[in-house]
């Protein structure tokens, strides 16, 4: 057999090993792997993977399996470490382990385990501290691939690899190359590696070693040499068949670290595929390599250009860019010319790309860019059928879809659903008296895991009603096995989540938000916590909004209670901690410019509302002191001293004699008048009735501008322009009327009057006040 | 032509030593039918490499897999046109192309305002008209008709430029590949080998923006600025060399430094920020592209040969760089003025002696 690949001629029960090299996620590895097994047919196929997930070979060979899935294994102590080995229907050891099945092989995984990879990593991370990671190496490495492109003529090491490897069709030529491929790259790398990367390669050793036992293992189980097949990284051929490398033995294997993990098998995309770069663990086109693959399994590579860029052009003119057939054969025969100026038969992923940029896109990437993202990626998910490796997550999933009465929304159909959060008192059970709640509070978890299974659509009318969209996607599935690597259940995984993102808030709004959210999620068990930490920054808290909506945000946590059935008692005191915060850095901030004087009258606002709803808890003494010194004080930015006036005016905190003073003092000729205009900006802004009911403060501000002179008038025209932008049409008319019986015109006139359509003439004295400059700052 | 005082030579004579090495090379390769090169040799040719003994200098630098684009297309069925800024190079990978695959870079349709569709088409010597009515010698075959007959390459320059309807006569040319020339009851059928390599400016879109229908025919490649400096340095380093040699300027080459400080320059106002991207830049109204770098150091040698000992002084380098950015009065000079205050003078020493040149001039 002058094809296979390498023997092991050690001892004489290795002789006649086959042992076939691989790139993972290679078509035409999968196509020439699968064409060498059909002529072995071999008793026995051991292939590269973590040998503790061998258990879950049976599931991945599974029919109604759909590809791509990953298999992830995770530990169960925190820090949470991950591993994911991606498979797609191209994976050469999907393909194995498919065959093995059907032709009743036997088959397992050989690699190491992935508990003791696993453990080794935490090893390493421990002992790397303040070292040097193997930089060296790597660029070693990649200046190799990059030389390797460069002496073949290629521009791109990938490019490189596709027209060499993947458009090889000869089985012997394949195979011949790509152990000759490895072993140079071997023999270039290797030493330095163990000068520069040095955990890396001990790592490589130790893999094969651990392999080598295994296969002698198979042997000792009553399988001839001859019978078995390796399916392996070609990187790791050499090694394998390398005599001076001795078979772990059961002793070596004790004294390697291991961690206690957990392995399942989980739907994977093609989207995480693409994301994830590097050798193995996923590549840069997924849906192009599956294309190519059923073009490899027709024997028709020829197909793959034209049915590639055909499929672009339709996804372009899909979303309105035409483009014509012409234009796609065009593209065709430019890919295959560029493909032989390499010579190379078919084009690769780059001349497809270069083709489709050229003649679909004009010469721009940019238009192409969605199209070409489509066809190369895709949007396959895989599926695994019920039943198939559930992970603790996924039964909890399923329970409570059940309990809650949520099983017939697991469809990729959105569908509506409105809940009523009160006690539903028709039923007697209180399971069912609160299944609204609970359904929210399990929205709320899911969310909060990034499970997007459910999203939130506002609250409709009444603080009790909440609307939600649900709609299950295999997505969510992933999302769900995700899950896992925070906790056994939703509810432990959420308060996991709950608390890390409490330890990295670092802002009191922040903190206040996500004890709402404990509160909608139902895990109190995480807010002292939170709290605490709330406390602790508040004290050195300066920024009024942020602290008057820290203090609303708390507010309306404690106002939800009762729906909720929650108990706020421990909020209260750092509710008025941050009222009382707030209240005092109130007059230090309020020297603010007028962008941000908005903002600061909108916190204003708050803090009025919150001292409504809680006035039992906060102390609103102080408050009203601190809006009083606010309202009087010249020094202030002139709108929220406005602001803070209407505050009183509304809460009858001001006699009208003090009111009207104020008004006049405010609006006096002494004063700038931008100033002046600016301040009744803020005064007006809130509660209008009040405004309107009150004649004397319209009298007021008609006998001010009486008064101004022309140039004064324009100015602050300016700003009452603005002030009364918000006004409602309503209350323009209140306006007017009230306006009209001070000049004693009978309103319906003036309102008519004001109504009526520009003139040119008034509408060029407008556009001038656009233009007006202002030699101060705002 | 060939005239040794010939300003400008076409490429296949500038560089004919080259293509005939190429050739001598290339004997025993497949070629495409018309071509008197391999794709792979006029790919050589552009963007540099070794035949036999000979040296080919790069002719196109830094975007190899746009050159490979282009040669790929005149194997196909389509046009090419080649888009960019101003000085991005187009018409010059233009030239060289079309000497490389048939040997004759002057087969060339300048486009204008002004071109009609007789350009394109033919015309008729009107004299020998008169006298003999219409018959082939009083023909006048335009460069294009000319190419389509011996299966060669036309160039089409700044296609933008001409009028919608003279563009339009292009689109039946490409298509049908044919010309019909019904005053002689005759057509002229293209023979293989014949493509053309079309130009035109990103700048001027809009002005006679291409038809869909005409751009359709085209396989279009947009040629980038440079990629970096270094690239852009060695560029005009070649050019300056070479131009400066064909005009016989008795002067040295600028040194690596004005080169570097030059380019580094024009980069930084193209980019509207500075190299490191630490501080953003107003960039000015006009284009400052390569191509000016070049004429503003052959300038700048042109001056220091006749005025100055020969070498090229930062006081030539100020007057060139004053002319090349500052192209509408008021707003480029502050432009350039904050570009001098804001970053050139806080370069330190080094830049001290050109800032202060460029000072002086931009006051």
């Amino acid at each position: 057999m002058a094809e296979t690949v390498q023997c092991l001629p050690r001892t004489k029960q290795l002789n006649g090993l086959h042992i076939f090299g691989v790139r993972h996620l290679s078509p035409s590895s999968a196509l020439h792997l699968l064409a060498f097994l059909n002529e072995i047919r071999p008793k026995c196929v051991l292939i590269e993977g973590p040998s503790d997930c061998s258990g879950l070979l049976a599931h991945i060979a599974d029919e109604r399996v759909v590809l791509p899935v990953a298999v992830l294994a995770y530990t169960v102590k925190s820090p949470v470490q991950t591993v994911i080995y991606p498979l797609a229907e191209y994976s050469p050891e999907y393909q194995a382990a498919v065959w093995a099945f059907r032709n009743k092989a036997a088959v397992r995984f050989i690699d190491l385990p992935a508990s003791v990879s696993m453990g080794a990593d935490a090893q390493d991370w421990e002992n790397a501290q303040g070292e040097e990671p193997g930089i060296l190496y790597y660029k070693a490495q990649a200046e190799f691939y990059e030389a390797m492109a460069g002496m073949a003529g290629e521009h791109d090491y990938e490019t490189f690899w596709e027209r060499h490897f993947e458009h090889c069709s000869q089985r012997t030529a394949f195979v011949e190359k790509i152990s000759a491929f490895s072993v140079s790259m071997r023999g270039n790398l290797e030493g330095l590696q163990w000068e520069a990367e040095k955990t890396g390669a001990a790592r490589n050793l130790i893999r094969e070693a651990f392999m080598k036992m295994q296969v002698e293992l198979a042997v000792e189980q009553g399988f001839c040499a001859d019978e078995i097949v390796v399916v392996t990284g070609a990187y790791h051929v050499k090694g394998l068949a390398d005599e001076t490398l001795l078979p772990m033995t059961g002793k070596e294997f004790e004294s390697l670290p291991c961690a206690e993990i957990k392995t399942t098998l989980m739907p994977y995309s093609y989207y995480r595929l693409s994301s994830r770069s590097g050798y193995g663990a996923g590549n840069k086109a997924p849906a192009y390599f599956q294309l190519m693959w059923e073009c490899l399994l027709r024997e028709d590579l020829g197909r793959l250009a034209p049915l590639y860029l055909s499929s672009i052009a339709k996804i372009m003119r899909g979303s309105g860019n035409y483009n014509s057939t012409a234009s796609a054969i065009e593209a065709v025969r430019l890919a295959k010319s560029l493909a032989s100026l390499h010579g190379g038969e078919h084009p690769t992923l780059k001349d497809l790309h270069d083709a489709a940029v050229c003649l679909m896109g004009g010469g721009e990437l940019s238009a192409v860019a969605e199209a070409v993202s489509r066809v190369d990626i895709g949007t396959a998910i895989g599926e695994l059928p019920e039943g198939v490796s559930q992970t603790p997550v996924q039964d909890d999933m399923n329970r409570q879809l059940k309990a809650l009465k949520l099983e017939k929304y697991k469809s990729t159909v959105a569908q509506d659903i409105s809940l009523d959060l009160r006690e539903n008192r028709a039923v007697k059970s209180t399971q069912a008296a609160f299944i609204d709640l609970q359904r929210s509070v399990f929205f709320n978890r899911l969310l909060l895991l990034g499970i997007n299974f459910a999203a939130y659509r506002g609250s409709g009318s009444s603080t009790w009603s909440e609307n939600w969209v649900l709609r299950w996607t295999p997505e969510n599935e992933i999302e769900t096995v995700e899950a896992n690597l925070k906790g056994e259940t939703i509810e432990n995984a959420a308060a996991l989540v709950l608390k890390e993102q409490f330890e990295a808030a670092g802002s009191i709004l922040e903190i206040a938000k996500l004890i709402r959210k404990a509160c909608i999620c139902g895990l109190l068990a995480e807010m002292p916590g939170g709290l605490r930490r709330l406390q602790e920054l508040c004290v050195d808290g300066e920024n009024f909004s942020e602290a008057a909506h820290t203090a609303h945000e708390l507010s309306s946590v404690i106002m939800y209670r009762d729906i909720r059935n929650i108990d706020t008692e421990p909020l209260v005191p750092v509710l008025q901690q941050v009222f009382l915060r707030a209240a005092l850095v109130m007059f230090g901030g309020a020297a603010c410019n007028g962008e941000a004087a908005s903002g600061f009258v909108e916190a204003i606002d708050l803090m009025h509302t919150v001292s409504q709803e809680q006035f039992e808890h906060v102390n609103d003494e102080l408050w009203l002191q601190k809006l009083r010194e606010l309202a009087h004080s010249d020094s202030r930015n002139a709108k929220v001293s406005g602001a803070a006036a209407a505050v009183l005016m509304e809460r009858s905190e001001i006699t009208d004699g003090e009111l009207k003073t104020e008004v006049s003092r405010r609006l006096s000729l002494g004063v700038p008048g931008d100033l002046a205009a600016m301040w009744f900006e803020g005064f007006s802004g809130r509660n209008r009735y009040v405004l309107l009911s009150r004649t004397s403060i319209w009298e007021q501000l008609d006998s001010y501008l009486e008064a101004l002179d022309e140039d004064e008038f324009k100015r602050s025209l300016v700003f009452l322009r603005r002030a009364f932008s918000s006004f409602e049409p309503k209350e323009k008319n209140a306006v007017t009327d009230i306006l009209a019986d001070l000049w004693n015109l009978v309103p319906a006139d003036v309102g008519e009057f004001l109504r009526d359509e520009l003139t040119e003439e008034e509408q060029g004295k407008l556009d001038e006040l656009n233009e007006f400059e202002f030699d101060f700052e705002l | 032509m060939g005239n040794e005082n010939t300003l400008r030579l076409p490429a296949e004579k500038l560089y004919a030593h080259e293509i005939e090495a190429l050739l001598s090379d290339d004997a025993k390769e497949e070629k495409p039918f018309g071509w008197q090169l391999s794709p792979r040799a006029v790919l050589k040719f552009i963007v540099g490499g070794r035949a036999g003994k000979t040296d080919i200098v790069p002719k196109y630098l830094g975007h190899n897999r746009l050159v490979e684009i282009a040669i790929a297309t005149l194997l196909t069925d389509r046009a090419l046109l080649l888009i960019g800024e101003p000085g991005t190079a187009k018409s010059w990978l233009s030239e060289n192309l079309a000497a490389a695959v048939c040997g004759n870079s002057n087969r060339v349709i300048q486009g204008t305002a002004g071109t009609s569709e007789e350009h394109i088409r033919y015309s008729w010597n009107y004299a020998l008209l008169l006298a003999n009515g219409p018959c082939r010698e009083a023909l006048i075959k335009s460069p294009i008709l000319i190419c389509m007959e011996n299966g060669t390459i036309a160039r089409f320059e700044e296609i933008s430029r001409c009028s919608s309807e003279v563009q339009d006569a292009l689109i039946s040319i490409l298509s049908e590949k044919y010309v019909s020339i019904p005053e002689l009851a005759a057509e002229t059928e293209a023979i293989r080998g014949f493509s053309i390599i079309a130009t035109a400016n990103t700048r001027d879109r809009g002005v006679n923006d291409m038809s869909a229908a005409l751009k359709r025919r085209f396989n279009i490649i947009v040629l980038p600025t440079p990629a970096d400096l270094e690239t852009e340095i060695d560029i005009v380093r070649r050019r300056v060399k070479e131009i400066s040699a064909s005009y016989s300027i008795k002067a040295h080459t600028p040194s690596e430094d004005s080169l570097y400080k030059v380019v580094t320059i024009f980069r930084e106002l193209r980019l509207g920020a500075t190299l490191d991207k630490s501080q953003k830049i107003k960039p000015p109204s006009g284009v400052v592209s390569t191509a000016e770098a070049i004429s503003l150091l052959t300038g700048g040698m042109a001056l220091a040969a006749s005025f100055g000992n020969g070498e090229v002084r930062d006081s030539d380098l100020a007057a060139g760089l004053q002319g090349a950015i500052v192209k509408e009065e008021d707003k480029d000079k502050l432009v350039w003025k904050e570009y001098l205050e804001n970053v050139m003078k806080k370069r330190g020493s080094e830049w001290r002696k050109l800032y202060n040149a460029c000072q002086e001039l931009n006051s």
